[in-house]
């Protein structure tokens, strides 16, 4: 009788252990799908911005609008234009050029290099070459979701 | 009573331990896809590379007659003309006038021209319609004279540039071994005139490669 009440005892704690176990398993199963859905987006934000940069390549803007001698008489203004309007409105983005003589804005003023991440942490960078100048242009840029 | 006990027990065993597995397999596939993201891939940046690469190198095949040719001169001529003009292409004092002086149109056609001088500097004579001319100098290797001669003084310079094979090496380095790639690049050879075969040394965690991209 002794030995039963023990037995009887042992089980309810192991169903008790069983259940917390089960639990804590079954709450971390929607942290592991978030983190993983929202870093697949983050890779195809940086696949859109290579994507856009490529197809102003290809459809001649850049040539147009990067002035191949003397990078700050480009039209700033034009490149920032179609980049913006090829991305999703969901998106929020910086654009940055890089060169020898440094990093410019996207309005043409010399600038640090890189993104002040403030408010932007999830920020994803995509680069391009613009290579069809005497020196190339490194195109920088920076995407994240707004939503 | 014992025995049906015993009998429960051994399945909800068995049913416990393939729920765990279970979920212990879905959490590490999860997990490791996570950590797949999170790695840096340099697919896109090697893609980037050769694609800069080619695309140069159909830029170039426009932009610069001939890339054993280090500087050029590009020079407009307008107004009224009276040929041969002669045009001042300020080339660096020192240089080889007579076997190394090239004149190319805007469609890359080499023009008959001589030069006044032997060693730069020097101008050169050649005749001309309004438009665009380059005055291509500096190749040592060029052996072929052009004549002394004078003309009618004519022609604005635009602008002094050397040839942009150089240029685009540094630009890549510095862009990839920001983004954590060991890279080297350095230019192997140049062939048919205006093409640049590119040595590279590309080493990610993802992606190695060693050998020429044109």
């Amino acid at each position: 009788m002794v030995i039963r009440n023990k037995k009887g005892y042992f089980y309810f704690i192991e169903i008790i252990f069983i259940v917390l176990l089960m639990t804590s398993f079954i709450l971390f199963f929607p942290r592991a799908e978030t983190s993983d859905l929202r870093l697949t987006e983050q890779k195809n934000l940086e696949l859109t911005g290579v994507t856009t940069l490529k197809n102003l390549d290809d459809s001649g803007i850049l040539s147009k609008n990067i002035d191949p001698y003397v990078f700050t008489n480009s039209n700033f203004t034009t490149l920032s234009t179609y980049t913006r309007q090829s991305l999703p409105s969901t998106a929020g983005a910086k654009l940055q050029y890089a060169l020898s003589t440094g990093c410019y804005s996207e309005s043409g003023v010399v600038e640090n290099c890189g993104l002040n991440m403030t408010g932007n942490f999830n920020a994803v960078l995509s680069e391009y070459t613009f290579s069809k100048r005497p020196e190339p242009v490194t195109i920088k840029l920076f995407l994240w979701r707004l939503l | 009573m014992s025995g049906k006990k015993a009998q429960f027990m051994l399945v909800a065993t068995i049913l416990i331990t393939i729920s765990l597995f279970i979920i212990y397999t879905y959490i590490r596939s999860a997990d490791t896809s996570s950590i797949i993201f999170f790695e840096p891939t340099s697919k896109e940046q090697f893609v980037n590379l050769h694609t800069s690469i080619a695309d140069r190198n159909a830029w170039l095949s426009n932009y610069w007659w001939n890339l054993n040719w280090q500087n050029r001169s590009t020079i407009s001529i307008s107004g009224t003309i009276v040929n041969p003009v002669q045009v001042n292409p300020q080339i660096t004092a020192g240089y080889d006038c007579l076997s190394q002086v090239r004149v190319v149109d805007s469609a890359n056609n080499v023009i008959p021209a001589s030069v006044t001088n032997a060693t730069a500097p020097c101008d050169v004579v050649f005749n001309a319609a309004a438009g665009i001319y380059n005055i291509y100098w500096n190749n040592p290797s060029a052996i072929v004279p052009s004549a002394l001669g004078a003309g009618t003084p004519a022609g604005t310079l635009i602008r002094k540039e050397g040839a942009p094979t150089q240029l685009f090496c540094p630009r890549i380095t510095d862009m990839y071994k920001k983004a954590g790639v060991d890279i080297n690049c350095s230019v192997q050879n140049i062939f048919g005139n205006n093409q640049v075969n590119y040595s590279i040394k590309f080493q990610s965690l993802d992606i190695s490669f060693d050998g020429f991209l044109s």
